[in-house]
């Protein structure tokens, strides 16, 4: 393309639907980022931010509890904050030190607005290639632009995505995009990418590895009877997997800081880091997130057995069984009351799948974004920052709305506790309602017909 | 072509990032710090200088004292209460860390009880002070009886630090972790219940020295009663029980010519401040002062002084956390 020819195709490209969509969904973003954050983990990449620029790396001092690509990306923002003169990241109230014993998580420490935006822009940028990968699988798969739109839509003004990334500041979408762009790098051909960027996926948060058995099974189906080209694309893609580990992880093996970065993981063998004052809370959390734990071998063994019927069913159309395998692998391994920003890596195959194949699915999607939506934003301390560091409202205001969630409602549970179990609930029937939708889908249209 | 590979475009992109980053955080830290201070007419002229963009904060306080050699005790063969002896050394590697960031120059030695013993053995070193974190002491330095070695040093002119049990409440003889007597409070600190035995939390910050050390610590469990015990100075947060009493989660108490800091519960941050700094039971603050740095720089300020006495200005770049601080003994 011309340089003379650019505006012209940013007019056009500004006249699609997608632009508006895009458009819309950036404006919310960027309203949101600064002024309403979830403290306690958002505190924790200044942290993370300060120790980097402390020399100790990620992990020489404790609070940063998952593996490092966050960390390191969390690094590159700590220079362009720098460059933007960023020099206030927060501060300590003292009027709320005592919310850190509620139920939950919460801290003193509250960011500054301008940290808040700032630390979450890779998220913004995260969000916005999910939904253009979204788009461009629908695209290729259906070449209808009014589908693409579509789906691209569901995503990028999915309130759970919203909320995610610009609000609680939560890092999911970015290794949801690194899930989405191993899915698709796989699809077309270049496996060596495919398998970096699981890499990089399975590094940000653990659960894209129950992906891995569909990408393999997604090689064999497409290649069955030819051993070798199905060997050397399997050995290509776990080379790129592997390179790619080994860069990410050279610092924490050079400083021997490996088990360090696996807390995340060690943390919720153990029970779960619960702070919580409330007795039958902490005892539900903790018992709850030990069995979740024991059922993610399960889960495991499950996800394997999906692709390995892939395999076996899906000689039809190859690249539907793929990406219909991707999305119920997707959503059968949070049968359980995940956190809501987990089910991210849902929504991107349940959204293609919507889009490409049955738009009938939109109603286990509403189940689920609705279930996981509410139980995300229950959560009044999300308005602290603001209240902190603006006029539009008072500390004690929040603290008070805080309070209130914190009081008893049922069975000594508090009315936090109680949207969190009812919200769970509602995540849940979400993610069985897929696996029902699915199977009438499959009883009207042949498996992976 | 372009359009087609653009996601693979970015992929690669995405991957250089997250590389760049790695480096930004581990082979190539691009950050640099700096502080100095000195006593003018006008009063103590501090420097604070930076290649980034920072915050950053300082403090002026009078009766510092720096420590000169840390011995942190830590026995995997003797008993802890309330920890374990992995966790034990992990924070006492984390402290370590943190005393570095903030330009601890003093010695930090880690000493089993063999070697506690011969610390407090031999004649009490200016600027030595002990640091317990097991909340235990071994026998050879106490039994609540007849041997009180460990505070005999203390009131020749030590510094010990406290945290993670009742001060002198119990001690471990090997793996035996043993109860001293009931009166180890009073034969202690001269009063009974100069001790908070019970599970307490409090917000209320204790002064502006707080404040400005930046101390968190909530937990006044274990805390001292600085309502009882004479000479003592409430840097923490404190607790006022039902006698009236008011307890603190961190105090430093003048003990003889020496000096027990006691810590309710543990916070490396809040521990290492109050090492680095110096600060004695009877540290005023002086002043503070901050402001900040924009893609670097250098900050040269005075704070006023009316004739204190050995006066120390700590420098903190970084805020909420400490990413570099200096502590001047002038």
């Amino acid at each position: 393309m011309r340089a003379e020819e650019i505006p012209k195709a940013v007019i056009t490209f500004l006249k699609r639907p997608v632009a508006m969509i895009l458009i819309a969904g950036l404006v919310i973003r960027l309203v949101l980022m600064p002024l309403l954050t979830y403290g306690y983990d958002v505190s924790h990449w200044a942290l993370t931010i300060q120790h980097i620029q402390a020399g100790e790396g990620l992990y020489g001092l404790s609070g940063y509890w998952y593996t490092p690509v966050w960390g390191y990306i969390l690094g590159i923002m700590s220079v362009v904050m720098n460059v933007f003169g960023v020099t206030d990241y927060g501060h300590l109230f003292d009027e709320l030190l005592h919310v850190e014993s509620f139920v939950g998580f919460y801290t003193a420490t509250l960011t500054t607005p301008v940290f808040n935006f700032f630390v979450k822009i890779p998220m913004l940028i995260s969000d916005v290639l999910v939904g253009y990968l979204v788009y461009r699988i629908i695209k290729e798969r259906t070449g209808d632009e009014r589908k693409a739109t579509y789906g691209f839509a569901l995503w990028f003004l999915c309130p759970l995505v919203i909320y995610t990334s610009s609000v609680h500041g939560m890092f999911d979408s970015i290794y949801v995009m690194f899930m989405v762009l191993s899915a698709y790098a796989l699809y077309k051909g270049h496996d060596l990418l495919a398998g970096a960027s699981l890499a990089v996926a399975v590094l940000l948060k653990v659960f894209p590895l129950f992906i891995i058995f569909v990408l393999i099974a997604y090689i064999v189906l497409k290649h069955k009877g030819d051993l070798g080209t199905m060997r050397r694309r399997i050995l290509t893609a776990a080379i790129g997997a592997g390179v790619m580990a080994l860069i990410i992880y050279i610092p924490q093996i050079l400083d021997g800081t490996v088990m360090d970065s696996l807390a995340f993981f060690t943390s919720r063998v153990d029970g779960g880091p619960v702070s919580a004052d409330d007795g039958v809370w902490s005892s539900l959390v903790s018992f709850g997130m030990r069995l979740v734990i024991w059922l993610q071998l399960a889960l495991f063994a499950v996800a394997a057995l999906l692709a390995y019927r892939m395999y076996k069913k899906g000689a039809g159309d190859k690249d539907k069984a793929f990406f219909t395998c991707l999305m119920v692998t997707a959503s059968v391994i949070f049968i359980w009351p995940a956190q809501p920003s987990f089910l991210m890596l849902t929504l991107p195959f349940l959204i293609c799948f919507i889009a490409m194949y049955d738009k009938r699915f939109i109603v286990p999607f509403a189940v689920l974004v609705t279930g996981a939506t509410l139980h995300a934003v229950n959560n009044m301390s999300v308005f602290l920052s603001l209240a902190a560091y603006t006029d539009v409202m008072k500390i004690s205001t929040v603290v008070s709305m805080m309070e209130w969630m914190q009081q008893p409602l049922l069975f000594g549970l508090s009315k936090h506790s109680v949207v969190m179990v009812v919200t769970a609930v509602i995540e849940v029937i979400g993610i069985i309602l897929i696996l029902l939708y699915w199977r009438r889908h499959e009883k009207e249209a042949g498996s992976y017909g | 072509m372009v359009k087609k590979d653009a996601a693979l475009v970015i992929m690669v992109l995405i991957f250089s990032m997250i590389i760049v980053g790695q480096a930004l955080s581990y082979f190539a830290v691009p950050y640099n710090y700096g502080a100095s201070a000195e006593t003018t007419s006008d009063g103590v002229m501090y420097t604070a200088t930076s290649n980034s963009s920072v915050s950053y904060t300082v403090l002026a306080y009078d009766n510092a004292k720096p420590i000169d050699t840390l011995h942190i005790y830590y026995d995997a063969s003797h008993a802890v209460y309330g920890t374990s002896h992995a966790s034990q050394k992990s924070f006492i590697s984390q402290l370590s860390a943190e005393l570095e960031i903030r330009g601890f120059v003093g010695s930090v030695k880690v000493t089993d009880a063999a070697g506690l013993l011969e610390v407090v053995d031999a004649a009490y070193e200016p600027g030595d002070a002990i640091l317990i974190t097991s909340g235990v002491l071994p026998k050879g330095v106490y039994d609540g009886e007849t041997n009180f070695k460990i505070f005999d040093w203390v009131r020749d002119g030590g510094s010990l630090y406290w945290a993670g049990y009742a001060i002198g409440g119990k001690y471990a003889d090997g793996k035996t972790l043993m109860d001293a007597p009931a009166t180890y409070q009073s034969d202690i600190f001269g009063v009974p219940d100069s001790i908070l035995t019970e599970q307490r939390t409090s917000t209320e910050r204790s002064g502006d020295l707080s404040k400005a050390l930046m101390l968190s610590r909530t937990n006044v469990t274990y805390g001292l009663n600085v309502t009882a015990v004479p000479d003592t100075l409430s840097v923490g947060f404190e607790y006022t029980a039902g006698s009236g009493d008011v307890y603190s989660s961190i105090a430093l108490t003048q003990y003889d010519d020496g000096m027990i800091c006691v810590m309710g519960g543990m916070s490396r941050t809040s521990i290492a401040q109050i090492i680095a700094s110096g600060i004695t039971p009877s540290s005023t603050l002086i002043g503070t002062d901050g402001g900040s740095l924009v893609r670097g720089g250098v900050a040269e300020r005075t704070i006023p002084l009316s004739g204190e006495t050995d006066v120390a200005v700590q420098i903190r770049i970084g805020d909420p956390n400490v990413v570099y601080a200096r502590t001047i003994f002038l």
